[in-house]
Protein backbone atom coordinates (compact mmCIF):
# COMPACT_ATOMS: atom_id res chain seq x y z
CA UNK A 1 0.00 0.00 0.00
CA UNK A 2 1.51 3.13 -1.01
CA UNK A 3 -1.15 5.83 0.22
CA UNK A 4 -3.61 5.78 2.91
CA UNK A 5 -6.30 7.69 3.75
CA UNK A 6 -8.76 7.19 6.99
CA UNK A 7 -11.11 9.84 8.38
CA UNK A 8 -10.68 12.44 5.83
CA UNK A 9 -13.27 15.66 6.33
CA UNK A 10 -13.03 18.84 4.58
CA UNK A 11 -15.56 21.75 5.14
CA UNK A 12 -16.92 24.68 3.92
CA UNK A 13 -18.21 27.63 5.15
CA UNK A 14 -21.04 28.66 3.36
CA UNK A 15 -24.82 31.22 4.65
CA UNK A 16 -26.24 28.06 5.94
CA UNK A 17 -23.38 27.50 8.60
CA UNK A 18 -20.66 24.45 7.96
CA UNK A 19 -20.75 22.00 4.47
CA UNK A 20 -19.69 18.99 4.48
CA UNK A 21 -17.75 18.46 1.32
CA UNK A 22 -16.16 14.84 2.42
CA UNK A 23 -17.09 13.13 5.50
CA UNK A 24 -14.64 10.63 7.27
CA UNK A 25 -13.69 9.28 3.47
CA UNK A 26 -11.11 6.50 3.81
CA UNK A 27 -9.52 4.53 0.93
CA UNK A 28 -6.12 3.22 0.15
CA UNK A 29 -3.91 2.78 -2.82
CA UNK A 30 -1.72 -0.06 -3.69
CA UNK A 31 1.09 -0.05 -6.12
CA UNK A 32 0.01 0.35 -9.43
CA UNK A 33 -2.98 0.22 -9.12
CA UNK A 34 -5.67 2.14 -10.59
CA UNK A 35 -8.03 3.41 -8.30
CA UNK A 36 -11.34 5.10 -9.74
CA UNK A 37 -13.47 7.41 -8.49
CA UNK A 38 -16.85 8.00 -9.41
CA UNK A 39 -20.34 10.16 -8.16
CA UNK A 40 -21.88 13.02 -9.42
CA UNK A 41 -20.91 16.53 -9.88
CA UNK A 42 -20.80 17.91 -6.39
CA UNK A 43 -20.39 14.78 -4.89
CA UNK A 44 -16.73 15.62 -3.40
CA UNK A 45 -14.57 13.90 -6.06
CA UNK A 46 -12.32 16.84 -7.06
CA UNK A 47 -12.26 17.78 -3.21
CA UNK A 48 -10.58 14.26 -2.99
CA UNK A 49 -8.15 15.09 -5.33
CA UNK A 50 -7.43 18.63 -3.96
CA UNK A 51 -7.04 17.58 -0.40
CA UNK A 52 -4.32 15.02 -1.32
CA UNK A 53 -2.26 17.77 -2.67
CA UNK A 54 -2.92 20.01 0.15
CA UNK A 55 -4.71 22.20 -1.79
CA UNK A 56 -8.04 21.86 0.75
CA UNK A 57 -7.86 21.95 3.98
CA UNK A 58 -8.41 18.75 6.01
CA UNK A 59 -10.73 18.61 9.87
CA UNK A 60 -8.61 17.48 12.37
CA UNK A 61 -8.77 13.63 12.97
CA UNK A 62 -7.95 12.78 9.52
CA UNK A 63 -5.14 10.31 8.54
CA UNK A 64 -3.07 10.65 5.65
CA UNK A 65 -0.36 7.63 4.76
CA UNK A 66 2.36 8.58 1.79
CA UNK A 67 4.75 6.09 1.24
CA UNK A 68 4.81 5.02 4.32
CA UNK A 69 5.29 8.03 6.45
CA UNK A 70 2.48 10.19 8.08
CA UNK A 71 2.09 13.38 6.39
CA UNK A 72 1.70 16.01 8.80
CA UNK A 73 -1.25 17.75 7.17
CA UNK A 74 -0.97 21.26 9.25
CA UNK A 75 2.45 22.36 7.93
CA UNK A 76 2.70 23.59 4.39
CA UNK A 77 6.02 22.04 3.96
CA UNK A 78 4.95 18.45 3.72
CA UNK A 79 2.98 19.02 1.27
CA UNK A 80 5.69 20.14 -0.90
CA UNK A 81 6.95 16.91 -0.55
CA UNK A 82 3.98 15.25 -0.95
CA UNK A 83 3.70 16.74 -4.22
CA UNK A 84 6.69 15.36 -5.26
CA UNK A 85 5.24 11.98 -4.98
CA UNK A 86 1.97 13.30 -6.84
CA UNK A 87 1.20 14.98 -9.48
CA UNK A 88 -2.26 15.98 -10.88
CA UNK A 89 -3.89 16.44 -14.53
CA UNK A 90 -6.78 18.29 -14.99
CA UNK A 91 -10.03 18.49 -16.74
CA UNK A 92 -10.53 21.79 -18.83
CA UNK A 93 -7.69 21.64 -21.63
CA UNK A 94 -8.38 24.81 -22.48
CA UNK A 95 -7.89 26.55 -18.96
CA UNK A 96 -5.22 24.49 -17.81
CA UNK A 97 -2.77 25.82 -19.52
CA UNK A 98 -0.91 29.46 -19.87
CA UNK A 99 -1.77 30.66 -22.72
CA UNK A 100 1.07 33.37 -22.52
CA UNK A 101 3.49 30.44 -22.37
CA UNK A 102 5.15 27.99 -24.90
CA UNK A 103 4.99 24.27 -24.46
CA UNK A 104 8.30 23.87 -23.69
CA UNK A 105 8.36 26.87 -21.47
CA UNK A 106 5.24 25.35 -19.60
CA UNK A 107 6.87 21.53 -18.96
CA UNK A 108 10.10 23.29 -18.05
CA UNK A 109 8.68 25.58 -15.37
CA UNK A 110 8.13 23.28 -13.00
CA UNK A 111 11.48 21.53 -13.37
CA UNK A 112 13.11 24.87 -12.76
CA UNK A 113 10.44 25.38 -10.02
CA UNK A 114 12.92 22.40 -8.61
CA UNK A 115 16.10 24.11 -8.99
CA UNK A 116 16.74 21.61 -11.81
CA UNK A 117 19.26 23.27 -14.25
CA UNK A 118 17.98 24.74 -17.49
CA UNK A 119 19.62 22.52 -20.10
CA UNK A 120 18.37 19.44 -17.71
CA UNK A 121 15.05 20.75 -17.92
CA UNK A 122 14.77 21.19 -21.41
CA UNK A 123 16.35 17.64 -22.38
CA UNK A 124 13.59 15.63 -20.10
CA UNK A 125 10.59 18.34 -21.19
CA UNK A 126 11.41 16.96 -24.71
CA UNK A 127 11.45 13.37 -23.51
CA UNK A 128 8.12 13.82 -22.45
CA UNK A 129 6.84 15.04 -25.25
CA UNK A 130 8.00 12.33 -27.09
CA UNK A 131 6.49 10.14 -24.63
CA UNK A 132 2.90 11.57 -24.84
CA UNK A 133 3.29 12.00 -28.56
CA UNK A 134 3.88 14.87 -29.11
CA UNK A 135 6.94 15.92 -31.62
CA UNK A 136 9.98 18.23 -31.43
CA UNK A 137 8.26 20.60 -33.59
CA UNK A 138 5.65 21.30 -30.83
CA UNK A 139 7.74 22.76 -27.98
CA UNK A 140 8.21 26.38 -29.49
CA UNK A 141 4.12 26.26 -30.32
CA UNK A 142 1.59 27.86 -28.06
CA UNK A 143 -1.14 26.24 -26.74
CA UNK A 144 -3.65 27.79 -28.83
CA UNK A 145 -2.03 25.81 -31.89
CA UNK A 146 -3.43 22.63 -30.22
CA UNK A 147 -6.37 20.59 -30.05
CA UNK A 148 -8.23 19.37 -27.06
CA UNK A 149 -6.80 16.42 -27.46
CA UNK A 150 -3.52 17.61 -27.60
CA UNK A 151 -3.55 19.64 -25.08
CA UNK A 152 -4.37 17.04 -22.66
CA UNK A 153 -1.20 15.80 -23.75
CA UNK A 154 0.82 18.72 -22.73
CA UNK A 155 -0.99 18.58 -19.30
CA UNK A 156 0.20 15.10 -18.73
CA UNK A 157 3.87 15.78 -19.89
CA UNK A 158 3.73 18.64 -17.66
CA UNK A 159 2.52 16.07 -14.60
CA UNK A 160 4.88 13.68 -15.33
CA UNK A 161 7.96 15.25 -16.22
CA UNK A 162 8.67 15.82 -12.17
CA UNK A 163 8.50 12.28 -12.33
CA UNK A 164 6.19 11.37 -10.14
CA UNK A 165 4.57 7.79 -8.34
CA UNK A 166 0.90 8.61 -8.16
CA UNK A 167 -0.74 10.85 -11.12
CA UNK A 168 -4.14 11.90 -10.53
CA UNK A 169 -6.46 12.53 -13.45
CA UNK A 170 -9.64 14.50 -12.44
CA UNK A 171 -11.97 14.13 -15.22
CA UNK A 172 -9.59 14.30 -17.77
CA UNK A 173 -11.24 12.97 -20.86
CA UNK A 174 -14.59 14.70 -20.11
CA UNK A 175 -14.39 17.26 -22.38
CA UNK A 176 -13.08 15.14 -25.14
CA UNK A 177 -14.40 13.71 -27.92
CA UNK A 178 -14.96 9.96 -27.48
CA UNK A 179 -12.28 9.02 -30.25
CA UNK A 180 -9.73 11.51 -28.56
CA UNK A 181 -11.13 10.02 -25.40
CA UNK A 182 -9.79 6.53 -26.36
CA UNK A 183 -6.47 7.79 -28.03
CA UNK A 184 -6.05 9.19 -24.28
CA UNK A 185 -6.97 6.34 -21.89
CA UNK A 186 -4.73 3.97 -24.32
CA UNK A 187 -2.19 6.74 -23.63
CA UNK A 188 -2.38 7.03 -20.05
CA UNK A 189 -2.45 2.87 -20.06
CA UNK A 190 1.14 3.13 -21.79
CA UNK A 191 2.65 5.28 -19.90
CA UNK A 192 0.98 3.69 -16.17
CA UNK A 193 3.26 0.70 -17.91
CA UNK A 194 6.10 2.35 -19.07
CA UNK A 195 6.55 5.04 -16.03
CA UNK A 196 5.47 2.44 -13.23
CA UNK A 197 2.48 5.04 -12.24
CA UNK A 198 -0.30 4.78 -9.76
CA UNK A 199 -3.52 5.93 -10.97
CA UNK A 200 -6.57 8.33 -8.91
CA UNK A 201 -8.59 8.09 -11.86
CA UNK A 202 -11.89 10.92 -11.04
CA UNK A 203 -14.25 10.82 -13.44
CA UNK A 204 -18.18 11.26 -14.14
CA UNK A 205 -18.28 8.27 -16.51
CA UNK A 206 -18.81 4.83 -15.12
CA UNK A 207 -18.41 3.09 -17.93
CA UNK A 208 -15.35 5.24 -18.93
CA UNK A 209 -13.86 4.35 -15.57
CA UNK A 210 -15.11 0.75 -15.80
CA UNK A 211 -12.76 0.24 -18.59
CA UNK A 212 -9.58 1.99 -17.06
CA UNK A 213 -9.79 0.97 -13.14
CA UNK A 214 -8.61 -1.51 -11.22
CA UNK A 215 -11.05 -0.70 -8.35
CA UNK A 216 -13.63 1.82 -8.00
CA UNK A 217 -15.01 4.10 -5.05
CA UNK A 218 -18.52 5.75 -5.61
CA UNK A 219 -18.85 8.83 -3.77
CA UNK A 220 -22.25 10.24 -2.57
CA UNK A 221 -22.68 13.67 -1.13
CA UNK A 222 -18.98 13.24 0.20
CA UNK A 223 -18.99 10.12 1.39
CA UNK A 224 -17.85 6.65 0.15
CA UNK A 225 -20.78 4.50 0.06
CA UNK A 226 -19.17 1.65 -2.02
CA UNK A 227 -16.02 0.07 -3.47
CA UNK A 228 -15.97 -2.57 -6.28
CA UNK A 229 -13.27 -4.35 -7.50
CA UNK B 1 -40.43 7.16 -41.92
CA UNK B 2 -42.66 7.73 -44.96
CA UNK B 3 -40.35 8.98 -47.33
CA UNK B 4 -43.06 9.84 -50.04
CA UNK B 5 -44.28 12.87 -47.40
CA UNK B 6 -42.74 16.04 -47.91
CA UNK B 7 -40.01 16.70 -45.58
CA UNK B 8 -40.23 19.46 -42.91
CA UNK B 9 -36.67 20.55 -44.24
CA UNK B 10 -34.74 19.86 -46.65
CA UNK B 11 -30.78 21.14 -46.82
CA UNK B 12 -29.61 20.49 -50.28
CA UNK B 13 -25.67 21.35 -51.30
CA UNK B 14 -25.01 23.05 -48.52
CA UNK B 15 -21.54 24.83 -48.71
CA UNK B 16 -20.22 27.08 -46.04
CA UNK B 17 -17.10 28.92 -45.77
CA UNK B 18 -15.24 31.28 -43.19
CA UNK B 19 -13.46 34.03 -45.03
CA UNK B 20 -12.82 32.04 -48.42
CA UNK B 21 -11.77 29.18 -46.44
CA UNK B 22 -14.99 25.83 -47.29
CA UNK B 23 -15.42 24.38 -44.18
CA UNK B 24 -18.28 22.05 -45.41
CA UNK B 25 -18.95 20.72 -49.06
CA UNK B 26 -22.34 19.91 -50.49
CA UNK B 27 -24.19 18.73 -47.50
CA UNK B 28 -27.40 17.17 -47.70
CA UNK B 29 -30.29 15.71 -46.53
CA UNK B 30 -33.91 15.41 -45.47
CA UNK B 31 -35.60 16.01 -42.28
CA UNK B 32 -39.02 14.41 -41.83
CA UNK B 33 -41.90 15.81 -39.31
CA UNK B 34 -41.39 14.36 -36.08
CA UNK B 35 -38.06 12.35 -36.48
CA UNK B 36 -34.81 12.47 -34.93
CA UNK B 37 -32.10 12.77 -36.95
CA UNK B 38 -28.42 13.17 -36.08
CA UNK B 39 -25.16 14.66 -37.55
CA UNK B 40 -22.73 12.48 -35.94
CA UNK B 41 -19.02 12.85 -36.00
CA UNK B 42 -16.11 14.54 -34.45
CA UNK B 43 -15.31 17.70 -33.31
CA UNK B 44 -14.19 20.33 -36.45
CA UNK B 45 -16.40 18.00 -39.05
CA UNK B 46 -18.60 20.62 -39.93
CA UNK B 47 -21.70 19.70 -38.03
CA UNK B 48 -22.30 22.68 -36.19
CA UNK B 49 -21.39 24.76 -38.88
CA UNK B 50 -24.37 23.05 -40.83
CA UNK B 51 -26.76 23.16 -38.66
CA UNK B 52 -26.42 26.70 -37.65
CA UNK B 53 -26.33 27.57 -41.09
CA UNK B 54 -30.32 26.25 -41.49
CA UNK B 55 -31.32 29.01 -39.24
CA UNK B 56 -28.70 31.91 -40.43
CA UNK B 57 -26.66 31.77 -37.34
CA UNK B 58 -23.09 31.49 -38.87
CA UNK B 59 -20.77 33.70 -37.09
CA UNK B 60 -21.06 37.42 -39.06
CA UNK B 61 -18.89 38.72 -41.00
CA UNK B 62 -16.62 35.81 -41.51
CA UNK B 63 -19.22 33.14 -42.09
CA UNK B 64 -21.32 32.74 -45.60
CA UNK B 65 -23.12 30.26 -47.37
CA UNK B 66 -21.55 29.64 -50.65
CA UNK B 67 -23.68 27.59 -52.37
CA UNK B 68 -26.90 25.35 -51.31
CA UNK B 69 -30.54 25.62 -50.53
CA UNK B 70 -32.44 25.16 -46.91
CA UNK B 71 -36.29 24.59 -47.30
CA UNK B 72 -38.04 24.98 -44.18
CA UNK B 73 -42.06 24.77 -44.70
CA UNK B 74 -41.71 26.12 -48.24
CA UNK B 75 -39.62 28.60 -47.66
CA UNK B 76 -36.12 28.68 -49.15
CA UNK B 77 -34.65 30.14 -45.60
CA UNK B 78 -31.28 31.08 -47.52
CA UNK B 79 -33.21 33.74 -49.49
CA UNK B 80 -35.37 35.38 -46.42
CA UNK B 81 -34.15 39.16 -45.25
CA UNK B 82 -32.91 38.55 -41.37
CA UNK B 83 -36.02 40.58 -40.59
CA UNK B 84 -38.49 37.63 -42.47
CA UNK B 85 -35.84 35.05 -40.66
CA UNK B 86 -36.70 36.04 -37.27
CA UNK B 87 -40.04 35.00 -37.53
CA UNK B 88 -38.50 31.40 -38.26
CA UNK B 89 -35.75 31.28 -35.74
CA UNK B 90 -36.91 30.68 -32.15
CA UNK B 91 -40.46 30.71 -33.49
CA UNK B 92 -40.35 27.56 -36.42
CA UNK B 93 -37.10 26.55 -35.04
CA UNK B 94 -35.90 26.24 -31.57
CA UNK B 95 -32.64 25.82 -30.80
CA UNK B 96 -30.72 23.73 -27.64
CA UNK B 97 -26.84 24.55 -27.45
CA UNK B 98 -24.22 22.46 -25.56
CA UNK B 99 -23.55 24.95 -22.95
CA UNK B 100 -26.93 25.52 -20.71
CA UNK B 101 -24.99 28.44 -18.69
CA UNK B 102 -23.95 30.18 -21.85
CA UNK B 103 -27.56 30.28 -23.55
CA UNK B 104 -29.40 31.78 -20.65
CA UNK B 105 -28.97 35.61 -19.52
CA UNK B 106 -27.01 35.47 -16.39
CA UNK B 107 -28.98 38.60 -15.38
CA UNK B 108 -32.21 38.18 -15.99
CA UNK B 109 -34.38 35.94 -14.28
CA UNK B 110 -35.72 32.42 -15.35
CA UNK B 111 -39.79 33.86 -15.61
CA UNK B 112 -38.65 36.67 -17.32
CA UNK B 113 -36.36 34.34 -20.15
CA UNK B 114 -39.44 32.26 -20.70
CA UNK B 115 -41.95 34.70 -21.00
CA UNK B 116 -39.66 36.34 -23.79
CA UNK B 117 -39.75 32.62 -25.20
CA UNK B 118 -43.97 32.29 -25.25
CA UNK B 119 -43.83 35.83 -27.28
CA UNK B 120 -45.46 34.70 -30.22
CA UNK B 121 -48.20 33.08 -28.39
CA UNK B 122 -51.33 34.52 -28.16
CA UNK B 123 -51.23 36.72 -24.64
CA UNK B 124 -54.05 34.45 -22.77
CA UNK B 125 -51.89 31.46 -23.58
CA UNK B 126 -48.84 32.17 -22.33
CA UNK B 127 -48.72 31.36 -18.77
CA UNK B 128 -50.29 28.16 -19.11
CA UNK B 129 -47.69 27.64 -21.74
CA UNK B 130 -44.73 28.30 -19.20
CA UNK B 131 -46.37 26.23 -16.34
CA UNK B 132 -47.36 23.05 -18.47
CA UNK B 133 -43.73 22.55 -19.49
CA UNK B 134 -42.20 23.35 -16.50
CA UNK B 135 -44.46 20.25 -15.08
CA UNK B 136 -43.67 17.99 -17.42
CA UNK B 137 -39.93 18.92 -17.14
CA UNK B 138 -39.85 17.92 -13.78
CA UNK B 139 -39.67 21.26 -11.73
CA UNK B 140 -41.74 20.86 -8.60
CA UNK B 141 -41.81 23.99 -7.55
CA UNK B 142 -42.56 26.18 -10.35
CA UNK B 143 -42.79 29.38 -8.96
CA UNK B 144 -39.69 29.45 -7.22
CA UNK B 145 -37.81 28.54 -10.15
CA UNK B 146 -39.44 31.20 -12.49
CA UNK B 147 -37.90 34.09 -9.87
CA UNK B 148 -34.33 32.17 -10.18
CA UNK B 149 -31.28 33.12 -11.51
CA UNK B 150 -29.47 31.15 -14.36
CA UNK B 151 -26.36 31.07 -11.03
CA UNK B 152 -28.61 29.41 -8.42
CA UNK B 153 -29.36 26.38 -10.77
CA UNK B 154 -27.48 23.20 -11.70
CA UNK B 155 -26.12 22.46 -15.09
CA UNK B 156 -28.93 19.63 -15.55
CA UNK B 157 -31.61 22.40 -14.05
CA UNK B 158 -30.79 24.59 -16.65
CA UNK B 159 -30.66 22.24 -20.15
CA UNK B 160 -34.28 21.86 -18.55
CA UNK B 161 -35.14 25.40 -19.11
CA UNK B 162 -33.28 25.48 -22.34
CA UNK B 163 -35.26 23.13 -23.58
CA UNK B 164 -38.21 24.64 -22.20
CA UNK B 165 -37.65 27.55 -23.78
CA UNK B 166 -36.67 25.74 -27.15
CA UNK B 167 -39.76 24.07 -27.16
CA UNK B 168 -42.27 27.24 -25.55
CA UNK B 169 -43.52 28.42 -28.94
CA UNK B 170 -44.53 25.57 -30.46
CA UNK B 171 -41.58 25.12 -33.03
CA UNK B 172 -41.52 22.22 -35.26
CA UNK B 173 -37.83 21.90 -35.41
CA UNK B 174 -35.59 21.81 -32.33
CA UNK B 175 -32.00 21.90 -33.42
CA UNK B 176 -29.83 19.95 -30.22
CA UNK B 177 -26.28 21.19 -30.58
CA UNK B 178 -24.61 18.49 -28.19
CA UNK B 179 -27.07 19.36 -25.78
CA UNK B 180 -25.49 16.46 -22.98
CA UNK B 181 -21.83 16.86 -23.56
CA UNK B 182 -21.51 19.18 -20.51
CA UNK B 183 -23.61 17.55 -18.02
CA UNK B 184 -22.87 14.70 -16.13
CA UNK B 185 -23.10 11.42 -17.44
CA UNK B 186 -25.89 9.95 -15.02
CA UNK B 187 -27.98 13.26 -16.20
CA UNK B 188 -27.53 12.81 -19.47
CA UNK B 189 -30.15 9.86 -20.41
CA UNK B 190 -32.70 12.07 -18.27
CA UNK B 191 -32.26 15.35 -20.21
CA UNK B 192 -32.46 13.15 -23.75
CA UNK B 193 -35.83 11.24 -22.55
CA UNK B 194 -36.93 14.74 -21.55
CA UNK B 195 -36.18 16.13 -24.66
CA UNK B 196 -37.39 13.18 -26.68
CA UNK B 197 -40.29 12.65 -24.94
CA UNK B 198 -42.22 16.36 -24.91
CA UNK B 199 -40.51 16.52 -28.53
CA UNK B 200 -42.48 13.09 -29.43
CA UNK B 201 -45.60 14.79 -27.54
CA UNK B 202 -45.89 17.44 -29.89
CA UNK B 203 -44.69 15.59 -33.22
CA UNK B 204 -41.53 18.22 -33.10
CA UNK B 205 -38.69 16.94 -35.35
CA UNK B 206 -35.18 17.04 -33.76
CA UNK B 207 -32.11 17.75 -35.60
CA UNK B 208 -29.36 15.99 -32.71
CA UNK B 209 -25.37 17.31 -33.53
CA UNK B 210 -23.64 14.97 -31.53
CA UNK B 211 -19.90 13.21 -31.53
CA UNK B 212 -21.21 10.08 -29.18
CA UNK B 213 -22.36 7.18 -31.31
CA UNK B 214 -23.99 5.68 -28.21
CA UNK B 215 -26.37 8.63 -27.89
CA UNK B 216 -27.06 8.99 -31.75
CA UNK B 217 -27.79 4.85 -31.25
CA UNK B 218 -30.02 5.32 -28.78
CA UNK B 219 -32.67 8.09 -30.14
CA UNK B 220 -31.79 8.67 -33.42
CA UNK B 221 -34.23 7.33 -36.71
CA UNK B 222 -31.96 8.09 -39.11
CA UNK B 223 -28.26 9.37 -38.94
CA UNK B 224 -25.85 11.48 -41.04
CA UNK B 225 -21.72 10.29 -40.58
CA UNK B 226 -20.28 13.52 -41.47
CA UNK B 227 -15.97 13.65 -41.98
CA UNK B 228 -14.38 17.01 -42.80
CA UNK B 229 -17.14 18.92 -43.87
CA UNK B 230 -19.01 15.78 -46.63
CA UNK B 231 -21.54 13.64 -45.24
CA UNK B 232 -19.88 10.38 -45.87
CA UNK B 233 -22.76 8.10 -44.92
CA UNK B 234 -26.79 8.46 -44.28
CA UNK B 235 -29.37 5.70 -43.32
CA UNK B 236 -32.15 4.12 -40.61
CA UNK B 237 -29.83 4.05 -37.36
CA UNK B 238 -30.35 0.35 -37.83
CA UNK B 239 -28.43 0.17 -40.48
CA UNK B 240 -25.38 2.67 -39.82
CA UNK B 241 -25.50 0.35 -36.42
CA UNK B 242 -25.42 -2.83 -37.75
CA UNK B 243 -24.06 -2.65 -41.14
CA UNK B 244 -21.83 0.13 -41.56
CA UNK B 245 -20.45 0.69 -45.09
CA UNK B 246 -17.46 3.65 -44.34
CA UNK B 247 -15.14 3.06 -42.39
CA UNK B 248 -15.46 6.08 -40.05
CA UNK B 249 -18.43 5.31 -39.14
CA UNK B 250 -17.20 1.73 -38.24
CA UNK B 251 -14.20 3.83 -36.43
CA UNK B 252 -16.48 5.91 -34.53
CA UNK B 253 -18.42 2.99 -33.21
CA UNK B 254 -15.42 1.52 -31.94
CA UNK B 255 -14.42 4.14 -29.32
CA UNK B 256 -17.74 3.82 -27.37
CA UNK B 257 -17.24 3.04 -23.80
CA UNK B 258 -20.04 0.60 -22.64
CA UNK B 259 -20.40 -1.62 -19.64
CA UNK B 260 -18.29 -5.25 -20.34
CA UNK B 261 -15.67 -3.38 -22.73
CA UNK B 262 -11.93 -3.53 -21.70
CA UNK B 263 -9.17 -0.69 -23.57
CA UNK B 264 -8.55 -3.55 -26.18
CA UNK B 265 -11.69 -2.79 -27.36
CA UNK B 266 -11.73 0.35 -27.36
CA UNK B 267 -9.78 1.61 -30.72
CA UNK B 268 -8.90 4.97 -31.18
CA UNK B 269 -8.93 6.58 -34.71
CA UNK B 270 -4.94 7.81 -34.87
CA UNK B 271 -4.67 10.99 -35.83
CA UNK B 272 -7.31 13.49 -36.11
CA UNK B 273 -9.78 15.27 -38.32
CA UNK B 274 -7.55 17.65 -41.42
CA UNK B 275 -8.07 21.09 -41.30
CA UNK B 276 -9.75 22.36 -43.85
CA UNK B 277 -6.84 24.26 -45.68
CA UNK B 278 -6.22 20.36 -46.77
CA UNK B 279 -9.52 19.48 -47.52
CA UNK B 280 -8.99 17.92 -51.61
CA UNK B 281 -11.07 15.63 -53.50
CA UNK B 282 -9.75 12.16 -52.87
CA UNK B 283 -11.12 10.39 -49.16
CA UNK B 284 -10.07 12.63 -46.79
CA UNK B 285 -10.10 9.81 -44.21
CA UNK B 286 -7.53 8.11 -46.16
CA UNK B 287 -5.17 9.26 -43.70
CA UNK B 288 -6.45 7.92 -40.37
CA UNK B 289 -7.90 4.79 -42.88
CA UNK B 290 -6.24 1.29 -42.30
CA UNK B 291 -8.26 0.29 -45.35
CA UNK B 292 -6.84 3.01 -47.38
CA UNK B 293 -5.29 2.22 -50.75
CA UNK B 294 -3.74 4.48 -53.54
CA UNK B 295 -7.08 4.80 -55.73
CA UNK B 296 -8.34 6.64 -52.33
CA UNK B 297 -6.44 9.62 -52.78
CA UNK B 298 -8.00 10.65 -55.82
CA UNK B 299 -11.31 8.75 -55.85
CA UNK B 300 -12.77 8.26 -52.91
CA UNK B 301 -13.80 4.47 -52.61
CA UNK B 302 -16.37 4.34 -49.78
Amino acid sequence: MILNVEKLSVTFRSKGGVVYALKNVCFSLNEGEVLGVAGESGSGKSTIANALVGLAPWEPGGVYNLFGERVKKKKKKSFAIVRKKIQMAFQDPYSSLNPRSTVLEIITTPLIARGISKNEAIAKAKKMLDLVGLSNADANKFPHAFSGGQRQRIGLARALVLEPKILICDEITSALDLSVQAQILHLLNDLRKELNLSLIFISHDIAVMEIISDRIMHLKNGASSAEQE
Amino acid sequence: MNSEKAPLLSVRNLSVAFSDLRVTDNVSFDIFNGEIFTLMGESGCGKSVSAMAIPGLLPYPSGRIVNGSVLFEGKNLLELSSKNIEQIRGKRIGCVFQEPMQALNPVVSIGTQLLEAVRFLPKDQRKQRINELLAKSGFKDPERILKSYPHEMSGGMLQRIVICIALAPRPSLIIADEPTTAIDANLQTAIMDLLKSLCSEEKIAILLITHNAALAANYANRIAVMYAGQIVECGNTNEILNTPKHPYTKALLNVVPTKGKSLNDLKPIPGSVPNPKDFDNGCRFRFRCELAKEECEYDPQC
